[in-house]
């Protein structure tokens, strides 16, 4: 029987290249830093009105496609072992996100709490999506972490 | 499903960084397949028996529960 050497190759073509790690690693906190420092009002004497919008507007992009590109890009070897890891990490941040959503709307019916406005519907999806991102990164790095610690030969 | 990788591969003399590269797979996926705490896939599970020169019976059994 001959075995094809690349036969067990993942299908990750929606995945980045490693490389785009690292940028992401870059982009993440400076945009969330940034934008943060913004919504303080840290710079609220400096920066006219269009200057600030365009900040934040930079600042958060960059906070989201950092946190894309970590997400999305490939290990230095990406084989089905970190593919099942992926899959795992995803299924449990989907259910994390689907408790988030039941509790809080439990809590919002409860006590009668609503999201303050459009902007506080929008901050409470906001959270929600970057809740399960945030989980995904959380169990996929922390199972591969804890893997890579116990490896004895 | 348990498997005897580890007790081949030592057995054979390598490490699970030789026999990673030789299955284009990371030295984790190796340590998770030997722990069992990742079954691989049926392509792998045959390269692994092809390199070992053995067959999927000697290195893979089947438990009850399985």
């Amino acid at each position: 029987m001959i075995l094809q050497t690349n036969s067990n190759k993942m299908n990750t073509s929606f995945l980045l290249p490693n490389r785009f790690k690292k940028l992401g690693y870059l982009l993440f906190p400076i945009g969330l830093i940034i934008w943060i420092l913004i919504q303080q009002g840290l710079f609220k004497t400096e920066l006219n009105h269009t200057m600030k919008v365009l900040l934040l507007t930079l600042s958060f992009f960059s906070f989201l496609f950092g946190l894309y590109f970590i997400s999305f890009s490939k290990e230095p070897i990406e084989d089905e072992y970190i593919n099942s890891v992926r899959l795992k990490s995803f299924q449990i941040s989907s259910l994390t996100q689907m408790v988030f959503f039941l509790i809080s709307f439990v809590i919002m019916f409860l006590f009668n709490i609503e999201p303050n406005g459009d902007s506080g519907l929008s901050i409470y999806f906001l959270c929600s999506i970057l809740l399960f991102w945030i989980m995904y990164l959380v169990i996929f790095n922390y199972t591969l972490i804890t893997n890579k610690s116990k490896i004895d030969d | 499903m348990i498997n005897h990788v580890k007790e081949i591969r030592v057995s054979l003399g390598m490490t699970q960084q030789e026999l990673g590269d030789l299955l284009k797979v990371s030295r984790q996926t190796i340590f998770s397949i030997e722990t069992g705490k990742y079954v691989p896939s049926t392509i792998l599970s045959l390269k692994i028996t092809k390199i070992f020169n053995k067959s999927v019976e000697e290195v893979f059994i089947l438990e009850g529960k399985d």
